[in-house]
């Protein structure tokens, strides 16, 4: 029944908004992860930067949502907020691509 | 555990790229085969889920932070080649869009989350299963936990053998710790906190969510 898979779509759209919603949560903890850190960070702890880490870490330059950050937005939680939502809708329009494409070859 | 670009040497990184690609590749063939109406519905919310958990970082034993993944979750949900595909285009987009692990590095992270941990969960998913473990509930702890730590030690070991190889006049060239640091400081937090909630969090939703993943015809 088509309802249904409406249904089950609407309920699964509003727990991963209400979970976008939450994300700031994650920002709670400042710690950065092992292994994950930035060039200053790194200065910070050994006294210098790799010379191959300096060379390779900045081969891809698009920042506008670094770290999920958005840039032009100067709250850190409503930028995580808003990269959570900019993520779901990049996914979904991803999908949608691929379903157009798979689906055309048959 | 997503690596940035700059902690690998181009050798590893090239190294992982060539592997991903195939398994990405078989996987996508396999996709596609079971492709049916429902696939697209389903498949880009648990794309979504992933994406979403995986912001939540929490602070873990020794001063750092690290996230689940939702993937295991995602494989007992959809199967292994369908969650390689939906975890594969979440990897992908965190690098391009948001620089949550490195260009260069896209291989390696595609290596150790999007396709270790489903294949992890169900190789020991079905070693359980032949060894007659019946509840359900339980092998999908034990697998989950660890895929975790797989995906953990994976990454561990990739990073830790960098200022092995790869040094210029005694200093490291790409990262800096050697295994002796890497594995502790990724296995003790996976061991103990975050295999746990991973596992945890999979057993407590795959029931509910197994229902509501089908859907009536």
């Amino acid at each position: 029944m088509k309802k249904d898979v409406g249904n089950n779509f609407k309920t699964i759209l509003i727990i991963l908004f209400s979970l976008a919603i939450l994300t700031p949560l994650g920002l709670l903890t400042q710690n950065p992860a092992f292994g994950e850190w930035t060039e200053e960070e790194i200065k910070k702890m050994l006294g210098f930067v790799p010379e191959g880490l300096k060379k390779y870490a900045v081969v891809y330059k698009f920042d506008l949502f670094d770290g999920y950050s958005v840039k032009f937005i100067h709250n850190q939680y409503i930028g995580y907020i808003l990269s959570a939502l900019i993520g779901i809708a990049v996914i979904f329009a991803v999908f949608f691509l691929l379903k157009h494409l798979m689906t055309e070859r048959e | 555990m997503h690596i940035p670009d700059g902690y690998l040497s181009p050798q590893t990184c090239a190294t992982f790229y060539a592997a991903s690609v195939a398994v990405v590749g078989i996987a996508f063939a396999k996709f596609k085969k079971s492709v049916d109406e429902k696939t697209f519905v389903h498949l880009p919310m648990a794309s979504a889920f992933t994406f979403i958990v995986m912001m939540f970082n929490f602070p873990v034993v020794g001063g750092s932070s690290a996230h689940i993944t939702g993937i295991p979750l995602i494989t007992y949900l959809f199967g292994p080649f369908a969650s390689i595909i939906a975890s594969t285009v979440v990897l992908i987009i965190q690098a391009l869009l948001f620089r949550d692990g490195g260009i260069l590095a896209l291989g390696t992270n595609v290596f150790n989350m999007a396709i270790a941990i489903p294949l992890v969960t169900i190789f020991v998913d079905s070693l359980l299963k032949i060894s007659n473990l019946k509840n359900e509930k339980v092998r999908i702890f034990i697998s989950t936990y660890i895929s975790t730590n797989v995906a953990a030690l994976l990454t561990a070991v990739e990073l830790g053998l960098q200022p092995i190889l790869f040094t210029k006049a005694g200093k490291p060239l790409y990262f800096m710790y050697d295994l002796k640091t890497t594995i502790p400081a990724m296995m003790v937090p996976h061991l103990l906190v975050i295999g746990v909630v991973e596992a945890v969090l999979t057993v407590l939703l795959y029931s509910p969510l197994k229902n509501f993943a089908k859907i009536k015809k």
